[in-house]
């Protein structure tokens, strides 16, 4: 019963564990359900892939009520990757909170943000597996509502003003995408997204069809912070608290993006997308604003996390650059990068985590000389850092390399000098850091490291996971590179 | 949208098999409920701004927030 059940567990388990935290309201015990619930899922996701490479594809009827009338989960190699990078990076940044979040949320809120955070979960791995254009939005909602609330959960006012702004921001997206789910429904009367791109592929090219795409395409470029679309994006990682912007970074906007690769390439059908009015060009053209722009903001901030945020865009841009190429070589880039960034974004993200627990700050200016303090965490922060510049041996090398080879293949030549010059902005934001770390003296003023609290030995754990990832997947490429290609020929082929 | 001309509710009788269809009204009572969600989490975090910066004055808070 078990194992023909797993997709609904998927995403039932972690909703149904989200309101016995608030029962169990307590700290320990919610952390360790969150623990649990997270490692359970990251099981059931393990198991869905091991059944999607045997069987292709799984589809389940919620209720029983067969598609196109009931709601469908459908599973496919695309939607197995996905479900695992976001579990995984769930597993292990809910193992690392729990001594950073008793030091940034007030004691008397700790449960709500393991609450917020499973709900949240809940929302993406549900946006990730269903099969109904307007389950989909439902589950966004869900997702995109859990982050509002868990944003202002920190102890720092401006938090609120930040999750206010993603918001207004965040529910008009929502908003469009419904606009456009409803003009589909119009069209074709299904709201199956399989049952969707039959009816669609067969339908006259109207301009209803044309409308409710582009209505789309700005409801997902909001919420996945595609440049120019990204203006919540900073603030929100900024001012929440610090392992609420690592889970946010490494999981939410890769969610949206795998959103409108579903929508381009299943749904749609790239011919559409892409042929009809080289809307391709425009995806191009946002994706080196966003790497350019993303990176030139990162070289300017003195505070930590503001320039990881900015460097977020800039990475976003990557992967939207692949998309855009429609070729098999450059899906799969873009796919290797999602699966990647997931992993360098959190592993940078913990590491400033790590450095606030002590320090109790995140500019730059005044951690100057402070790896003499904590070498440990300067050095796992360095490993990430080389990987998200791309240096060879670290997981950024592959999904550059391959994005590289992509634009050359798709004939775009003009684009490697973008992708190569927004690398070596990289190169300067994360050398500020490390220059100031290692090589600046300690300024008088300077933080001292606060003794008073323990070695928060989890985070370090977790960061460290993180870290030998980060160099894992730059070496033994085998199990996402492969699966990537084998997703992309798929989606290109269909 | 979801009108048939001659149709009925949608309530399984005996009596009629041409009936309305149902969806619509279910796509718009759960994006009713979204929205209200969103109001009423947009509302709360306005509370919780008085609150922290004593203002709901969107120049007043960047000005403390710079």
């Amino acid at each position: 019963v078990i194992s023909s059940n797993l997709p609904a567990l998927q995403v039932v388990l972690p909703l149904v564990a989200a309101p016995l935290c608030i029962i169990l309201h307590n700290r320990i015990l919610a952390w360790l359900l969150t623990v649990f619930v997270c490692l359970v899922s990251f099981g059931i996701s393990c198991a869905l892939l091991n059944q999607v490479l045997a069987e292709n594809t799984i589809t389940y009827a919620m209720g029983g009520w067969v598609a196109p009338w009931g709601i469908e989960y459908y599973i496919d190699k695309l939607t197995a990757y996905m479900l695992l990078i976001i579990s995984s990076v769930a597993v292990l940044v809910s193992f690392g909170a729990r001594e950073s979040i008793e030091n940034e949320i007030a004691s008397d809120r700790i449960y709500l943000f393991y609450t917020t955070f499973l709900l949240n979960l809940t929302g993406l791995l549900g946006v990730i597996i269903t099969g109904d254009a307007f389950n989909l939005f439902v589950f966004i909602e869900i997702a995109s509502l859990s982050s509002y609330a868990i944003i202002c959960l920190g102890k720092d006012k401006r938090c609120l003003y930040a999750a206010f702004r993603y918001l207004i921001f965040g529910t008009v997206g929502a908003s469009f995408i419904l606009i456009s789910v409803g003009l589909l429904y119009v069209v074709t009367g299904t709201l199956n997204i399989a049952d969707l791109s039959q009816q669609l592929a067969n339908a006259e090219n109207t301009a209803t069809i044309k409308t409710a795409f582009v209505f789309f395409i700005i409801g997902i470029g909001i919420k996945a912070a595609i440049f120019p679309m990204h203006l919540w994006l900073p603030d929100a990682y900024t001012y929440s608290p610090s392992i609420v912007s690592t889970f946010l970074a490494g999981t939410t906007t890769k969610v949206f993006l795998y959103v409108l690769i579903r929508f381009i390439y299943s749904l749609y059908g790239y011919e559409f997308s892409f042929f009809n009015e080289s809307f391709n060009y425009l995806l191009m053209i946002t994706a080196c604003g966003a790497m350019l722009y993303g990176s030139y903001q990162a070289i300017k901030q003195d505070s930590l996390k503001r320039l990881l945020a900015y460097s977020s865009i800039a990475q976003i841009g990557y992967m939207v650059l692949g998309i855009a190429l429609i070729t098999e070589l450059g899906l799969a880039a873009s796919l290797i990068h999602i699966f990647n960034h997931a992993f360098i974004k959190v592993g940078l993200f913990l590491a400033v985590t790590t450095i606030i627990y002590s320090y109790n700050t995140d500019s730059i200016e005044r951690l100057a000389g402070m790896a003499k303090t904590s070498p440990l965490t300067f050095v796992l922060f360095l490993i990430s850092g080389l990987s998200i510049i791309g240096v060879p041996l670290t997981s950024g090398f592959i999904s550059k390399w391959y994005l590289i080879k992509a634009s050359l293949e798709a004939g775009y030549w003009m684009l490697v000098p973008v992708i190569v010059f927004s690398s070596v902005l990289a190169i300067i934001y994360i050398g500020r850091v490390i220059e100031a770390a290692y090589f600046k003296p300690e300024k008088d003023s300077a933080i001292s490291f606060d003794d008073s609290k323990k070695t928060p030995y989890l985070l370090f754990l977790s960061l460290f996971i993180f870290s030998f990832i980060n160099i894992y997947f730059g070496i033994e490429t085998s199990l996402n590179v492969d699966m990537a290609f084998q997703i992309a020929h798929e989606l290109i082929s269909k | 949208m979801g009108k048939v001309i001659d149709g009925t509710a949608p309530i399984l009788t005996e009596s009629s098999t041409l009936y309305s269809s149902p969806l619509p009204h279910v796509l718009i009572l759960t994006a009713i409920v979204v929205g209200i969600s969103t109001t009423a989490l947009g509302l709360a975090i306005i509370i919780r701004i008085h609150t922290a910066f004593g203002t709901i004055e969107d120049d007043k808070i960047q000005q403390e927030i710079e």
